[in-house]
Formats: structure tokens, C-alpha cells, sequence
């Protein structure tokens, strides 16, 4: 009996350094079509734990492109006095979360889709700051407003 | 869908989840058959009530690492109900589920009085149903390291003290009567419950925490008869649906992780139970 649990113990703890170990690998291998995180191909479990992870740790995922499905949402920020437009990805009912996205080349209010719209982006991932805030967004060239 | 696997296994929190989400029902397995046993089943869902409103206290009062207020909370609440003995005022289920509903109701209350952001529901539904809280390991990785020292400390003492631990599931009084402090047993049990259901409402949330406490070992019941033999195959059936459940909640949309780990914990049951009418155990 002591041995079989000690046998399970000894297993687990393993599982516990193969857990512990090559903390940023997902971010340093690009996947397919250059794209490092496609979020359009997770499922929504994944999605909410994806993006919940670039918010938290935007540090590992610096410089590296993120493609994401959602509804485009404005979202007035009083800290900063500015709308951050928004993407919100699918996620379980209770948990989505807004990514910030910016337009590349100095795209004018007008140019970003109606609220609510579906929205395709996919863009680089960076880190800015503003009135003391650290502030995660994404460089994209073009929205794709789904249909 | 391997490969959508093997993608997925490159983000260290689904490794982090993974790993917790075994050690969990490794170490609440391991204690599910004595709880069952001595008829405390539902032990799990009240002292995890009592988890829900320690997280709403220590979040109202602004505690950061809720953990490290929960864990103290809910082991206090465990030896009150563990070792309030035969002559106590308010006897075994009732006591229990006065401090079940009671946590339940003031926890919700004081999350509704101190919101900690503008998605109450979301917050109450990941700690009630545990959501997808144990994908989000990620940011908290003191988390992990601290579930791993916990279950080699549960391990531990259930291996070093498995023959008392047997002595007092069957028969308390004849255990004393032997000479074996069954106080401080009881009282090392009620610890160890607590920081498992502590631990657990991180992967299946506060009210299924019950479940992974007493499905594996009443699975086990199936097929098996001694101690051992059902400790053993909880742990493995614990184990092994947990895993399950994980996979299947990351695959597939729509599939919150605990939940979907306690649908795999009935299927156990139901598998178990149909080979044990066909092997007439």
C-alpha cells in the first residue's frame, strides 16, 4: 500500500517539473502562417485562459501575433480619458475579457467599425503607457468586420 | 486533435492546470474513503461553503493572497465539525448545514456589499462553479508550487498514519479502547480535509467540491471491498477522471472544467457500478 502510493507520489511530483519547466515555449514558437497565438482556434475555455494569460504576463508575448475573433467594443478608460477600442473574444458566458487594438498608420475614429460589429483582426502584440498606466494592445494593419 | 493537444500543452497554464487539477483529486481521493466511511460525505460541500465566504471576506478587506486566508478559516470551521464529538449542542448533519447555508448566504451577501469588479456574476459563478479559474494558474504560480507541497504534506501523513487512519474509519471507541489518541486523529483529519477542499475549489469550484471528494471512493465501493483496495482504485479513478475531465473542457466549447470533471466522475460511477452487477460484487 505504501509503496504503490509512494510510486503515485513520485509520478506526480515528476508531472510537477515537466509542469514547472520551459515557462515561455508557446510564445517563443510561431505557429502556422507566422500567426504565434491564433485564438480563432481555440475553444472557449482556452480562449478565456489565453487571453486572461497575455493580459497578465504581456511581457511574454511582446512582439509576437495574435489573431482573434469578437465583437468590437469602445471602451471609455477615465484613467487615460480616451476610448481603448476593444476587441472581445468568445468566451464562457460569465468571463469575457477586452483586448486593446490600434489601427496602424494613423487611422482616425471613423475608420474602426460600428459597436457591436463582428470583427476579424490580427496584429502584433506590444506594450504601451499612459498616464501611468501599462497598457497591453495590438498593432493591426486592417479589421475584417464579419457578416 | 492530438495536435490541437499538443498546442495547447505548450502553454505553461494548461501544464499548471493539468498538474493541480491530479494532485487535487490525488489527495481528495486519498481521504474521500474514510470521509464516506464515517458518514461525512457531505463534509466536503460545507466546509467548502465556508471556502466561498472566506474568499468574499478576504476579498472584501482587500487580503491579496485569498488562499493563505481561506486555508485558516476553513480549518478552524473543519475541527468544529470534525471534533464536536457526540456530546455537542447542535449534533453532526445539522450542524453542518447551518454553517453550509449559513457561509453560502453571507458570502454572496458581502460579494453583492463589496463588489471586486463590475462582473458580479462572473465572479460568483468561477467561485461557486469553478469555472475556468484553474486554467488561470498562470498569473499565480505560487499557487501551484503551493497545491504541490500541500498534496506531498497530505501524502505524507496519510501514508505515515494509514493504520490509525484505518483504526479510527471503522471503529472509534475500540480504537481508543487500544490506546490510539483518536482526538488528535480526528483533529488531524479535520486539517487535512480543509486544505484539500481549500485547494479543490480552485478546480470544480465550491459547490462540486463535495464531488470529488465522494464519487471516487463510492466508484471504488463498485468493485472493491477492503481499504486498501478501494483507497488505491479511488486514487486512480480520481486520477483518471480528473485528467479526462480536463481534456474534454479544453477541447471542446462550452465545457466549464469542473463540472465537466464531475460528469466524468458519474460516468466512473455508472461504469463501476454496471461491471460490478454483471460481476454480482
Amino acid at each position: 500500500m505504501k509503496k504503490t502510493l509512494l510510486v503515485i507520489l513520485l509520478l506526480f511530483l515528476t508531472l510537477a517539473l515537466f509542469a514547472g519547466c520551459s515557462e515561455n515555449d508557446r510564445a517563443e514558437n510561431p505557429g502556422q502562417g507566422g500567426i504565434d497565438v491564433d485564438l480563432t482556434a481555440f475553444s472557449a475555455s482556452m480562449i478565456y485562459a489565453t487571453v486572461i494569460d497575455i493580459l497578465s504576463n504581456p511581457e511574454d508575448y511582446t512582439g509576437k501575433t495574435i489573431k482573434a475573433a469578437g465583437i468590437y467594443e469602445p471602451i471609455y478608460f477615465e484613467g487615460i480619458g480616451r476610448f481603448r477600442h476593444s476587441i472581445i473574444v468568445e468566451a464562457p458566458g460569465c468571463c469575457p475579457h477586452p483586448i486593446e487594438f490600434k489601427l496602424s498608420g494613423g487611422a482616425q475614429l471613423g475608420d474602426y467599425p460600428s459597436a457591436g460589429a463582428s470583427i476579424k483582426i490580427e496584429g502584433v502584440f506590444g506594450i504601451g503607457e499612459e498616464a501611468g498606466f501599462i497598457l497591453p494592445y495590438l498593432t493591426v494593419d486592417d479589421v475584417l468586420v464579419i457578416e | 486533435m492530438i495536435d490541437r493537444l499538443i498546442m495547447y500543452f505548450e502553454f505553461p497554464f494548461v501544464r499548471y492546470a493539468m498538474l493541480v487539477g491530479i494532485l487535487i483529486a490525488f489527495c481528495s481521493s486519498l481521504l474521500g474513503v474514510t470521509l464516506v466511511l464515517k458518514r461525512f460525505s457531505f463534509i466536503g460541500n460545507g466546509l467548502s461553503n465556508v471556502a466561498f465566504c472566506a474568499t468574499a471576506v478576504g476579498a472584501a478587506i482587500g487580503f491579496n493572497n485569498n488562499i493563505l486566508f481561506v486555508l485558516p478559516i476553513t480549518i478552524v470551521s473543519a475541527v468544529l465539525l470534525l471534533c464536536s464529538g457526540k456530546n455537542a449542542k447542535i449534533k453532526g448533519d445539522a450542524s453542518l448545514a447551518m454553517i453550509s447555508v449559513g457561509s453560502l448566504a453571507i458570502g454572496y451577501l458581502l460579494m453583492n456589499v463589496f463588489p471586486q469588479s463590475s462582473n458580479l456574476a462572473g465572479d460568483v459563478c468561477t467561485t461557486l462553479f469553478g469555472s475556468t479559474a484553474i486554467l488561470t494558474l498562470g498569473q499565480r504560480t505560487w499557487m501551484v508550487w503551493l497545491c504541490v507541497g500541500l498534496s506531498v504534506l497530505v501524502a505524507v501523513l496519510f501514508l505515515l498514519f494509514y493504520h490509525k487512519i484505518f483504526a479510527i474509519t471503522f471503529d472509534e471507541d475500540f480504537a481508543v479502547a487500544t490506546g490510539i489518541k483518536a482526538k488528535a486523529y480526528n483533529l488531524l483529519l479535520a486539517v487535512v480535509v480543509a486544505v484539500i477542499i481549500a485547494l479543490a475549489m480552485n478546480l470544480v469550484g465550491a459547490l462540486l467540491v463535495s464531488a470529488l471528494v465522494v464519487f471516487p471512493a463510492l466508484t471504488a465501493m463498485r468493485l472493491f471491498k477492503s481499504f486498501k483496495s478501494v483507497t488505491i482504485c479511488s486514487v486512480i479513478v480520481s486520477v483518471v477522471c480528473a485528467a479526462f475531465g480536463i481534456l474534454v473542457s479544453i477541447l471542446f466549447d462550452n465545457l466549464p472544467v469542473g463540472s465537466t470533471i464531475v460528469a466524468v466522475n458519474i460516468a466512473g460511477f455508472g461504469i463501476f457500478s454496471l461491471i460490478g452487477v454483471i460481476l454480482r460484487r
